[in-house]
């Protein structure tokens, strides 16, 4: 096995420490398209570089296997917390994004296939780059994605919060989207001790997005007129959501209720 | 053990919250619905200054937005002359001020009326000339945030928003986030429920009659809500024994200086200033009978507060390393100030959105080495942002003043766009109130040119039909309009409660309702009898609905009694929602018919008093002989009651016949009495007590004679009385409406004036006090019968009463004038309810509308059932004939007054303070109410939830709220009622009006204050219209015009 | 004849509009002093102008004295007591020395 190389897909495929340095490379770059972007790449490039390290892992037996579940769960857990503390769009998609791209490693230990992994990578990563674009448009149009300020932006912006929000329950595994079918394909391949440290995962990813809703729907807005998003950019992002939707629902979720 | 605490330092805190409480209105309980000015505490100051003050205090705002005044200018209600005359006023008085070029009239004018925004300079901090200059020019400011002045302005800003006497844990709040001040007002409010609770509440708070602070102190040592928050109280609690001491001590512990104690206090009381202003009535009401058993005032109220406030700000101390004195706070902003700065920003959400991450990441590390840096360059961002903006507002207003302005704009200097910047900015501070007064203008305008003046010979009078007296209330007009038009009817206006205050014991109740306007205290008792009095019965169906409604109230009985009778209720929740008119006409065949009573009204002689008590206690001593010793009613002779009686009152010694012949022991007849004296209050002490509440009933025949006179001539009525006169007062009929009240007699503090109604129509009928009339030379014919009648004002239905005492001949003309009265009921309801949601087409359905609105009386779902006094606008004293025939729409006081029958001028001036100031009231409740729904108004009906059977609150708990709901001043969002100040026109000479002014102190400072406008009709100058403006009277342009009398066919086709 | 007794006291007349009536008799009594009188219906002049003296319509709008005598330590918390009150509203507090005859109403 290639320790240069597997380190490296610790980096683009984040395990804690060197998730870090995965959360730096999105934060700089410029503007929603590249942070998305990103986003999207980084993790397939991460799980590429995994599987040209070396022979694919099956089972947890091995202890060494063990540690690395482990980790994985850590970042997942460590991300999701510091999610919750944070207010600013973009840095909390990047973290949900984190979270729950770390969970792609159990299944890797799991000895699924690649091109499983990679699909299901896409579950966590496409949120996370919606995220990010249409925290961009929010950014240019009040001056930051700061949301929890004075509140009531969806009385004021009604598509694009509305897009904001359903982006934030399909990257917190809402049902119906992939992300969820996903995290139980990642539950079935744990042995049943460890499903324990997986809810603390579930559990702060539902108090985040508790927050993150409450701080983007209510209040009442004291600002400067804004203009909302134009209905194209809206059917657009629609669209991208419905299809996410469908994809994950009829053929991750018909695929493992069926198996 | 009361620490340091000098008797003079408890008695200077209780001065202190005294006069802290004085602009906190005061609440009355619901039940007795009195509408009041918010700001009445702060009547003593003109009009605008009160409303400043009264934004300081209560944080609401005194006008409506500049977008809802321009709205009303487009509709054509907006004086433009007055307008302009304003303008050119501020114009006048700055003229040293404005920049050379620059055409402030035009720029004011185009602001003022074109603007589409609520303001134009914004309450920026860093804004300044050259920095809006360079703006203004796209120059670029880099040296912004950098120099020393830049500290000099941060210095001020820190030193206005964490104010020395605003409340600590306020300032703690700003500067760290913490929601310490919600905090504390949830843990009060909820304190303050379990206190204040009148039954509502199935579990009571215990020991509730040692006062508030000291019941609160007892559980809040043990409260497990507190001890999970992490307060703790107990060390605090200990401290002091007075709630005074306690506020004392507290305030030493903050470290607040002592000047300043009486603002803290101030700002403290004014929170929750619903809560406040109930306690502070209920401490001052002495007969309100939940304050004699649970008393409660301010200061311990005060103190409750200020202990929970010092425990939540100890726990922050310990969780966030707060400081937990004023001083404290000081030192902490003066080590920090810029860390100072930037946590006000993030925390009050006034940050640039851009920044705020930045911050928040600098704020939550404990030393930062770049914080200096970060907030310079924070700061000046956020000045070049504030320029930017403002610049980009001045050019957007200068090109809608007109073409070369933006240039003349662009050629002014530093120095002269920084004054232009403060003239406008002081012009916005004062739009709202020239705004106000332009709508005024518009619709003094409307009024004079409306009234009609009398011709100067009049007609010969013709006996008309009938005569009927309506309340002033403004809901009074539409009906006397209509009645008017129909046939021979004359309509007169006189307050609610005729002129006679009473205190009213109604038939089955046991307390006694006070039905006068709420200044007023009535020395006369009044009970309602029945005709069959029987004292020892009770009707089989009220007792049956008495045990269903009870068994509500019981904790165990859900579980028992829903399987049995939950049936039953559930047909009427279906009911009521469904069918309510058809649910309500067979529930009526379930209630026990109200028998038929007449009022007491003549004073009870001696005798005829002592018998009553004696009658009294007889039954008294037969239902307790039933309860405590099981002895019926038939075994036992009138004279063993009568021994009974005498045993107890102590005039007679030793066993009763009774005892004796049923051998009951010593012992247990010594408890009966004993039992009989204490809880059946038959004993010597009660009885003088009872006989002096005896004597306060009813009224002497002099009393009744001057009642009687009063009403008469006050209005006018003093020749050419027709058959019928109808006393027609007014009430509301409401399901499931916590505002009631509101809707009923304001002039009977809420209540329904037929009592009063009843009252003065069986003095009137009276042959004794005809002939003493007649001797005072009002002469009423033999055939002139009064007649008390209910006009309800939800269904606008009039019905008559004590028809039973009708003179025969009479009943041949009743027909007709029943036809009359439900024609015009008919025709009100048709133009009404279109108001109230109907499509338009029903104004051509009368009986249509008659059952809509029925249906609205009886609707528990219905929000609205009727717009109530919104949209008062007028308040007329003087004859109908200026207003005969005038479409007032409903929104005029109507008071009848003749000024030729009151020489002395006491008539006006009874007539100036009592209707014309709880007009006052009404129309200032309704205007603060619609321009600021949230602060001085309730907010919406859908929230509220009724708190302690006493008062509503918005949601689970809240402060209480005061002021009208949304439903009652706004519609689809937009005012309904227009807000403008009451208009009272009086018909008088000039220097009679201002001498009967000048006897009384309040309506003269009322009206020199600008609390109401005045208009004074002259009749001996021709009618001229006097308009009150500036402190001095000018005569209205359009005064001395009369209209043609065809108006009155209009209406009746 | 007995000679009489006399005990010197303060006598402290406070005049003060009749609204605010039920909050001087509370203060007085929270000071501890045993009984008071009240005169009512007075006319005057003063900073804020002249006072008719005719009752209104309602009892709030006249001028009311109230007459107590104390103890002498009682007079400087009382005062203290008054003065927030007396910053805001129209009215005076005098003091004068006079001597009672039976202490034991005045005094506990």
């Amino acid at each position: 096995m290639n320790l240069v190389l597997f380190l490296l897909s610790g980096v683009f495929l984040p395990l804690f420490p060197l998730s870090w340095l995965f959360n730096r490379l999105v934060a700089s770059a410029p503007g929603g398209w590249a942070k998305a972007l990103s986003i999207l790449v980084l993790p397939q490039l991460g799980v590429l570089l995994l599987w040209a390290s070396g022979p694919w892992f099956s089972g947890i037996s091995n202890p060494w296997h063990g540690l690395v579940a482990a980790l994985a769960l850590c970042t997942a857990i460590l991300y999701a917390f510091r999610a919750i503390s944070v207010r600013e769009i973009t840095i909390w998609a990047r973290f949900m994004a984190t979270s729950g791209l770390a969970l792609a490693w159990l299944q890797v230990l799991a000895g699924v296939s690649v091109a499983q992994v990679q699909l299901s990578l896409l579950a966590w990563s496409i949120p996370g780059a919606l995220l990010c674009l249409w925290a961009g448009e929010l950014a240019r149009r009040m001056g930051g994605a700061y949301i929890g300020l004075s509140g009531g932006v969806a009385r004021v912006l009604p598509r694009l919060s509305a897009l904001l929000a359903t982006g934030a329950l399909a990257a917190t595994a809402t049902p119906v989207f992939p992300g969820f079918f996903a995290l139980l394909k990642t539950m079935g391949t744990l042995p049943a001790g460890w499903i324990l440290f997986l809810l603390p995962v579930l559990f702060l990813w539902g108090w985040s997005i508790g927050r993150f809703l409450q701080d983007l729907l209510f209040g009442v807005y004291r600002g400067t007129a804004v203009e909302d998003l134009g209905t194209a950019g809206t059917w657009a992002g629609a669209l991208v959501l419905v299809v996410f939707a469908i994809t994950g629902l009829f053929f991750w979720g018909a695929t493992w209720t069926v198996s | 053990m009361d620490s340091q605490l000098t008797l003079g330092d408890r008695l200077r805190v209780r001065s202190m919250i005294y006069v802290a409480s004085e602009p906190i209105p005061r609440f009355w309980p619901m039940r007795t619905f009195i509408h009041h000015n918010p700001l009445f505490g702060l009547e003593h100051l003109p009009f605008e200054k009160a409303v400043g003050e009264g934004t300081r205090l209560f944080h609401g705002r005194g006008y409506l937005s500049r977008q809802e005044y321009q709205r009303y200018r487009a509709e054509g209600k907006v004086d433009d002359a007055a307008l302009r005359k304003q303008i050119g006023a501020f114009v006048a008085r700055n003229s040293g001020r404005i920049p050379t070029g620059i055409d402030l009239e035009n720029w004011l004018w185009t602001l003022a009326t074109s603007w589409p925004a609520e303001r134009l300079v914004s309450g920026a901090e860093w804004l300044t000339g050259p920095g809006l200059y360079a703006a203004l020019h796209d120059q670029n400011r880099e040296e912004d945030g950098v120099g020393p002045e830049t500290v000099v302005r941060l210095e001020a800003i820190l030193k206005r928003r964490v104010a020395a006497d605003a409340p600590v844990y306020m300032n703690v709040d700003r500067l760290f986030g913490t929601d310490l001040g919600a905090t504390l007002d949830e843990l009060l409010v909820k304190s303050c429920l379990d206190f204040f609770d009148e039954g509502q509440s199935a579990w009571q708070a215990p020991n509730r009659e040692q006062g508030f602070f000291a019941a609160w102190k007892e559980v809040a040592r043990r409260n497990a809500r507190f001890l999970l928050r992490g307060l703790q109280l107990r060390q605090l609690l200990q401290v002091e024994e007075t709630p005074e001491g306690m506020v004392a001590h507290i305030l030493r512990l903050l470290k607040v200086p002592e000047s300043s104690w009486q603002a803290y206090i101030t700002r403290q009381l004014t929170r929750l200033h619903g809560w406040a202003g109930f306690i502070r009535y209920r401490s001052s009401a002495r007969h309100y009978y939940w304050s004699r058993k649970h008393p409660a005032d301010l200061t311990d109220f005060l103190a409750v507060r200020m202990v929970l406030g010092m425990a939540l700000l100890q726990e922050a101390v310990r969780h966030h390393g707060a400081p937990g004195n004023a001083e404290a706070v000081r030192c902490f902003v003066a080590s920090d100030s810029w860390g100072a700065y930037l946590r006000l920003e993030l925390h009050e959400g006034r940050i640039l959105p851009g920044w705020a991450h930045l911050v928040e990441d600098d704020l939550a590390r404990r030393r930062s080495r770049n914080r200096e840096d970060l907030a310079r360059r924070y700061i000046s961002a956020k000045s070049r942002r504030e320029a930017d903006l403002q610049a980009k507002a001045l050019q957007s207003l200068a090109g809608l003043v007109g073409e070369g302005t933006v240039q003349s704009l662009q050629v002014l200097s530093t120095g002269e766009i920084e004054a232009l910047l403060d003239l406008l900015r002081d012009w916005e501070h004062g739009e709202g109130f020239v705004w106000l007064q332009a709508m005024e203008s518009h619709y003094i305008a409307a009024l004079v040119e409306k009234i009609h003046v009398p011709p100067p010979d009049p007609e010969p009078e013709k006996r008309p039909f009938a005569q009927a007296f309506f309340c002033i209330d403004v809901r009074s007009e539409p009906m006397r309009r209509q009645l008017e038009a129909l046939g021979d009817y004359e309509t007169f206006g006189i307050a609610g409660f005729f002129g006679i205050p009473i205190g009213y014991l109604e038939f089955g109740k046991g307390s006694e309702s006070h039905l006068c306007p709420a200044v007023q205290t009535p020395k006369n008792l009044v009970p309602e009898i029945p005709a069959d009095l029987d004292l020892e019965e009770e009707p089989l169906y009220g007792a049956l609905e008495h045990i269903l409604h009870d068994l509500k109230g019981s904790i165990l009985s859900p579980f028992v009694a829903v399987e049995a009778i939950g049936l039953i209720f559930s047909l009427g929740l279906i009911g009521r929602t469904v069918a309510p008119l058809t649910y309500y006409q067979l529930h009526g065949h379930l209630e026990a018919k109200k028998p038929v009573t007449r009022l007491l009204l003549d004073k009870l002689s001696p005798e005829q008093a002592d018998s009553i008590l004696r009658a009294v206690q007889r039954a008294m001593i037969v239902r307790a002989l039933a309860k405590e010793l099981r002895i019926g009613r038939d075994q036992v002779t009138d004279d063993e009651v009568r021994e009974l009686r005498e045993i107890a009152m102590g005039h007679v010694q030793g066993p009763s016949a009774l005892a004796l012949r049923l051998g009951l022991g010593e012992t247990r007849e010594a408890g009966f009495i004993a039992r009989l004296r204490e809880v059946y209050r038959v004993d010597r002490q009660e009885t003088g007590l009872q006989m002096e509440r005896l004597g306060r009933i009813g009224f002497s025949l002099e009393e009744q004679v001057r009642y009687v006179t009063q009403a008469l001539l006050s209005t006018g009525l003093n020749r050419n009385f027709s058959r019928f006169v109808l006393l027609v007062s007014h009430e509301s009929q409401t399901e499931n409406n916590p505002y009631e009240s509101a809707l009923d007699c304001g002039a009977c503090s809420g209540g329904r004036g037929l009592p009063n109604a009843r009252a003065l129509a069986a003095m009137a009928n009276k042959p004794e006090i005809r002939r003493r009339l007649r001797e005072n030379g009002i002469t009423i014919p033999d055939d002139t019968w009064f007649l008390p009648a209910v006009h309800n004002t939800t269904t606008d239905a009039v019905d008559l009463h004590d028809i039973e005492m009708l003179p025969a001949r009479h009943l041949l003309y009743l027909e007709r004038l029943r036809n009359g009265l439900s024609a015009a009921t008919r025709r009100c309801a048709a133009r009404r309810m279109p108001t109230l949601g109907a499509p338009a087409k029903l104004t051509e359905d009368p009986y249509a509308a008659a059952v809509m609105a029925r249906r609205q009386a009886h609707d528990w779902s219905q929000v609205r059932p009727e717009w109530g006094l919104s949209r008062n606008l007028y308040g007329i004293i003087g004859r109908r004939v200026l207003t005969e025939g005038v479409d007032l729409d409903g929104r005029a006081f109507l008071q009848s007054y003749d000024y030729r029958l009151d020489p002395k001028g006491r008539m006006l001036e009874n007539i100036l303070s009592s209707p014309v100031v709880v007009g006052e009231w009404i129309n200032l409740e309704h205007y603060f109410s619609t321009v600021d729904v949230e602060h001085y108004g309730s907010g919406s009906k859908v929230y509220h939830n009724v708190a302690g059977r006493f008062a509503v609150m918005t949601g689970n708990q809240s402060d209480l709220r005061t002021g009208l709901p949304t439903q009652t001043v706004l519609k689809d969002g937009r005012p309904y009622h227009e807000p403008v100040r009451l208009i009272a026109l009086v018909e008088a000479p000039v220097p009679f009006v201002l001498r009967a002014v000048g006897n009384l102190a309040k309506v003269r400072s009322l009206l020199f204050g600008g609390w109401m406008r005045v208009i004074v009709l002259d009749p001996e100058d021709g009618y001229r219209a006097h308009v009150l403006e500036d402190g001095a009277l000018h005569i209205h342009p359009a005064s001395g015009r009369s209209r043609p009398q065809n108006s009155l066919e209009e209406i009746a086709s | 004849m007995n000679t009489l007794n006399l005990n010197p006291l303060k006598k402290l007349e406070i005049i003060l509009e009749g609204a605010h009536k039920d909050f001087a008799t509370d203060l007085l009594d929270r000071a501890g002093v045993k009984g008071y009188t009240i005169v009512g219906n007075l006319s005057g002049k003063g900073s804020h102008g002249i006072y008719e003296g005719h009752i209104m319509f309602n009892e709030d709008d006249v001028l009311i004295m109230i007459i107590v005598a104390v103890p002498e330590e009682l007079v400087p918390p009382i005062l203290e007591g008054f003065t927030p009150f007396f910053e805001k509203h129209t009215g005076v507090v005098f003091v004068s020395d006079i001597q009672v005859s039976r202490l034991v109403k005045f005094k506990n």
